[in-house]
């Protein structure tokens, strides 16, 4: 540690003074002394003895300098001198000062906010105990892909792996579950989970009240055991302390509240919904056999210390296999995948903050680019001075580093006021942030926001001050002491460099612009193809049955059937209908499609999804009948189905699809009837392989009821609610949405993403335009004299306009040129964000370099304007 | 100046300063710098000022310490001498001072028999 001792000494040096000349000149009197007295010992005469002395010593100048330097820090006190400087001038041009310290705040603060939602969503650690070894573990069908690429785990399969895969230290399933809260007012729907009994102690989560689950399964009622989120007791049971042992009755079976968690446990998002009270997995689903199929829960895993998560994933795929050979013979394959929880939870957001990270990155850049050229002019009046103090010995280095020092004095600043800006703009950004973004209400400007705030700032300040800093260190101090003012010989390298800044700016705008564009593209195209879903007054309802009191499909098919005919008559209802699932929205069963007139081995049967609708869906979703007929109650004795259009084309490729019989596993053939158009599981995908069976063949305990109204209807939720309670009073309907507010929700991401994007490439725009702007002025006005004796000579204003124009469309064309190459590279990274249009897009490219070329015209057109109204007279007369 | 005078090579002249501490132990900047001399037989070129940034530069590491004092002949001078640290540095630096020297050393014969 003696280099903490040496910087301590030099600090303690640096703020008492005390190395300073005081102690050094004594000793150096007395050394001198000393030598004189020698001297004059050996017979000098004292003349000779002192000149003797003064040459031995040494230059005492130097020595006192190295002295100086060693004794305390000098380039803090140069720092401060520096700053000192720095604050004059930018007092004595404080215009320029607050342009500055204004973008770069700008800069700095969109960074910060955008950097704040990084940090939050995708760096910040999950609040569980050691959370870096916790994997969520899914299960992958490789003839099943085309549905999922990862699917949810069998709770068999799952058995085994808690029983032979030593590389966890424990191993948690949960499932999504829900019910109706009763006994408290209104019937209130409420989402829970499932979980395995070490669920609480392997995430290394405590109750605030109460206890969590015990390990010991077999406690006896512990399967009536239940405990609530800290949100469900606070708006439930009022925060009421003595909840503990309570009674609570859900959808009608009655479990005792053990447990209330703290309000700032998250449960991990790998449920469709956020569960708000939690209970122990029944017996019932345990008793799955292990197999391929029935994928229907969530495992996390959390990984022993010492073991790679590739060891785990052999461990588990060797059990994998084994199941696969035993259940289906090898017709299927089956493996594990293991992710690491947080990547889970964060999911495709994090591709759309890394891009936003970026492109707020470029936006930065172009602006302490176009600082550093602002910079580069008002220095080039500084020559002068710059020659005056290399000549009373400044070196290079000192040089530089006073217009470094600058540059950091207005980046610092910019940063300061950048960071106010971030957080005003992380609040608009999370107030609007839509509820696709996991992980939002952890977002804050913490420690790491402002440190990082502080490194942009700095970096930004180097970025600025370290090109004219540089050029002007290396001006010969001698040519601008014998010239009168700024000269007007203009250096070319000055221009040049400027020229080739402007170059990067608009180079970084043509990487930029592509990208932004092709996202607005891609959000045309997603709201193109979920257009249907936006017209007329659409709103749906789910309600969930419970089970045991309505155990057997026909018994709840008879309850639903009697909601829709209620429903169907409130007036102002034009049509009504049943769904086991609505377009992206929520889960459904996936099987295999296949066709008695098309056979082929079943492990290679395309895997779609099976939905259950009632009569009247189609018509009242507004999803289009495109061949053939829909459901209607005379089917209820024949087996019958729907497809959707993709199956039509992907799977009977040509053939007529009416009349086709659909093979089922248990009931034999279904025959179908009709084709409608595609729907989508999420708003930018695919769509999906659909088949539509009759609600009357299955209805599960949770369906949505879809309403088609005349007009938009404020009060149709209210009657709703009222026609479901006058069939069985104890139901809870969780949601009463707009089929154009899921659609919008499915959007928000989306939207927001390409929002804040567009709005970094606007801002490059700007920025970059104000640059060309800047540069193609202040050389015409250096040229001024130039144009004054073309002028003179004959030259029309035509010429002049053209001459200037030109100079400005070069540097345009250059950077358009050297971006459209950057952005082929960088839009490739984009490709899975986009949705109907590919990543080099040539229409794209070709509309981003004309609107580029169409700036840099209107940039340059002012500056150019103004050349050709110089007068000649005036202009030879200049200088 | 005599052509035979040789620069001081970087670096040495703080583990010249450590040993004539040792050997003097409580010395001032002065006899510092002319016992340097004198034991170089007078085959060194030193400015005596340059032993003073050198002093601090090894005070501050913690290897000697000053004190004021009165000089043999009643001046004020600061009176420099070696801590334990500095007394274990210097072993050290001595150490490798001569596994260097053996090495160029061993680097110059080769090079000349060659």
């Amino acid at each position: 540690m003696s280099w903490l001792r040496l910087w301590a000494a030099r600090l303690g040096g640096f703020i008492r003074g005390e190395h300073g000349d005081e102690r050094l000149r004594a000793e150096l009197d007395a050394h001198l002394e000393m030598l004189v007295a020698e001297n004059e010992r050996r017979g000098m005469s004292p003349t000779e003895a002192q000149q003797s002395a003064r040459r031995q010593l040494g230059n005492t100048l130097r020595i006192g300098e190295e002295w100086r330097e060693q004794g305390g820090l000098p380039w803090l006190e140069s720092f401060f001198q520096d700053a000192r400087h720095g604050f004059r001038l930018l007092r004595r041009n404080p215009a320029f000062a607050v342009i500055a310290i204004l973008t770069l705040a700008l800069g700095i603060g969109a960074n910060t906010a955008i950097f704040s939602m990084v940090n939050g969503v995708l760096l910040r650690s999950l609040p569980y105990r050691q959370p870096s070894r916790l994997y969520s573990i899914h299960e992958v069908v490789p003839q099943w892909t085309d549905l999922a690429a990862e699917l949810p785990v069998n709770s068999g399969n799952f058995r085994l792996w808690r029983k032979d895969c030593p590389a966890f230290s424990a191993l948690a399933l949960t499932g999504q579950e829900s019910a109706s809260l009763i006994g408290l007012g209104r019937p209130e729907f409420v989402h829970g989970a499932a979980v395995t009994s070490n669920f609480f102690s392997m995430l290394g989560v405590d109750a605030a009240l109460g206890r969590t689950f015990s390990r010991e399964r077999s406690a006896p009622g512990a399967e009536n055991e239940v405990i609530l989120s800290h949100r469900l007791w606070e708006e439930a049971f009022h925060s009421d302390p003595s909840v503990l042992g309570r009674i609570v009755n859900l959808s009608g079976q009655t479990k005792t509240v053990v447990g209330v968690l703290p309000a700032s446990f998250r449960f991990p998002d790998i449920l469709a919904s956020t569960p708000e009270y939690f209970t122990l997995f029944p017996q019932a689903a345990w008793r799955f056999k292990p197999g391929i199929g029935d994928h229907d829960y969530f495992a996390i895993g959390r990984l022993r210390h010492g073991v790679a998560p590739r060891q785990a994933k052999t461990q588990l795929d060797v059990i994998e296999a084994r199941i696969a050979r035993s259940s289906s013979g090898g017709k299927f394959n089956l493996y594990a995948t293991l992710t690491p929880l947080k990547t889970e939870i964060v999911g495709s957001t994090r591709r759309a903050l890394w891009m936003l990270a970026i492109a707020a990155g470029l936006v930065l850049l172009i602006i302490c680019v176009n600082l550093a050229n602002l910079l580069l002019v008002k220095n080039t009046g500084r020559l002068r001075e710059v020659a005056v103090r290399s000549a009373f010995g400044a070196t290079p280095g000192r040089l530089a580093r006073q217009f470094l020092t600058e540059a950091l004095i207005l980046a610092l600043a910019g940063g300061g006021l950048g960071l106010v800006f971030a957080e005003g703009a992380l609040r608009l950004l999370v107030r609007n942030a839509p509820v696709g973004i996991p992980r939002v209400d952890g977002i804050q400007i913490d420690l790491r926001v402002v440190l990082f705030a502080i490194a942009i700032a700095a970096v930004a300040g180097a970025i600025c001050g370290l090109l004219p800093a540089m050029r002007l260190a290396r001006s010969q101090p001698a040519d601008a002491l014998r010239t009168a003012g700024p000269t007007v010989s203009a250096d070319k390298r000055a221009a040049g460099l400027r020229g080739a800044l402007v170059v990067g700016e608009i180079a970084l705008c043509a990487a930029l612009l592509p990208g932004a564009l092709l996202l607005v593209m891609s959000m045309r195209h997603v709201l193109r193809a979920n257009e249907w879903m936006n017209q007329g007054h659409v709103t749906t309802a789910r309600f969930v049955l419970p089970f045991h009191q309505h155990p057997n499909p026909q018994d709840r098919e008879r309850v639903f059937a009697a909601i829709q005919r209620k429903v169907e008559e409130l007036p102002g209802v034009e049509s009504a209908g049943l769904t086991s699932k609505l377009p992206l929205d929520g889960f459904s069963w996936g099987d295999g499609i296949s066709f008695r007139e098309i056979p082929r081995p079943e492990n290679e049967t395309p895997q779609g999804e099976f939905r259950f609708v009632s009569p009247g869906y189609f018509q009242a979703i507004g999803l289009p009948l495109v061949e053939g007929r829909s459901f209607s109650l005379e089917d209820t004795s024949k087996p019958v189905a729907i497809i959707s259009e993709s199956v039509a084309n992907k799977i009977l490729t040509g053939r007529d699809p009416l009349g086709m019989h659909l093979v089922m596993p248990a009931s034999g053939c279904c025959r179908v009837i009709g084709v409608v158009g595609n729907v989508r599981d999420r708003s930018d995908q695919a769509p999906s392989l659909v088949v539509y069976l009759p609600v009357w063949e299955y209805a599960s305990t949770s369906e949505t009821l879809v309403v088609r109204t005349r007009m938009d209807s404020a009060t149709i939720a209210r009657e709703i609610r009222q026609a479901v309670w006058s069939v069985d009073p104890e139901l809870a309907i969780p949601q009463v949405r707009t089929l154009r507010t899921i659609m919008q929700s499915a959007e928000a991401p989306r939207r927001y993403e390409t929002w804040l994007a567009v709005m970094f490439a606007l801002f490059a725009v700007f920025f970059a335009a104000i640059g060309l702007y800047g540069v193609v002025s202040y050389s015409a006005s250096q040229r001024t004299h130039e144009m004054g004796i073309r002028l003179a000579l004959g030259a029309g204003r035509g010429d002049v306009l053209r001459l200037v124009m030109r100079q400005g469309l070069v540097l345009a064309l250059a950077g358009v040129g050297i971006g459209v190459a950057m952005a082929l590279v960088l839009t490739r990274f984009l490709s899975a964000l986009l949705f109907g249009v590919s990543a080099s897009d040539p229409v794209t490219f070709v509309a981003v370099s004309l609107f580029l070329a169409a700036v840099a015209v209107a940039a340059s057109v002012v500056p150019a304007w103004r050349a050709t109204r110089v007068d000649p007279t005036v202009a030879l007369r200049w200088e | 100046m005599g052509e035979s005078k040789t620069e001081l090579l970087m670096g040495t002249l703080d583990l010249l300063i450590l040993k004539t501490l040792d050997s003097l132990g409580s010395m001032h900047g002065y006899g510092v710098a002319r016992r340097i001399e004198q034991v170089s037989g007078d085959l060194l070129e030193l400015n005596h000022g340059t032993v003073y940034p050198a002093l601090l530069r090894l005070e501050q590491k913690g290897w000697i310490s000053s004190r004021w004092g009165t000089s043999e002949n009643n001046r004020r001078a600061r009176f420099y001498s070696l801590t334990a640290v500095g007394r274990r540095a210097l072993a050290r630096e001595a150490k490798d001072w001569r596994r260097m020297a053996a090495f160029i050393g061993r680097v110059l014969e080769g090079t000349e028999g060659a």
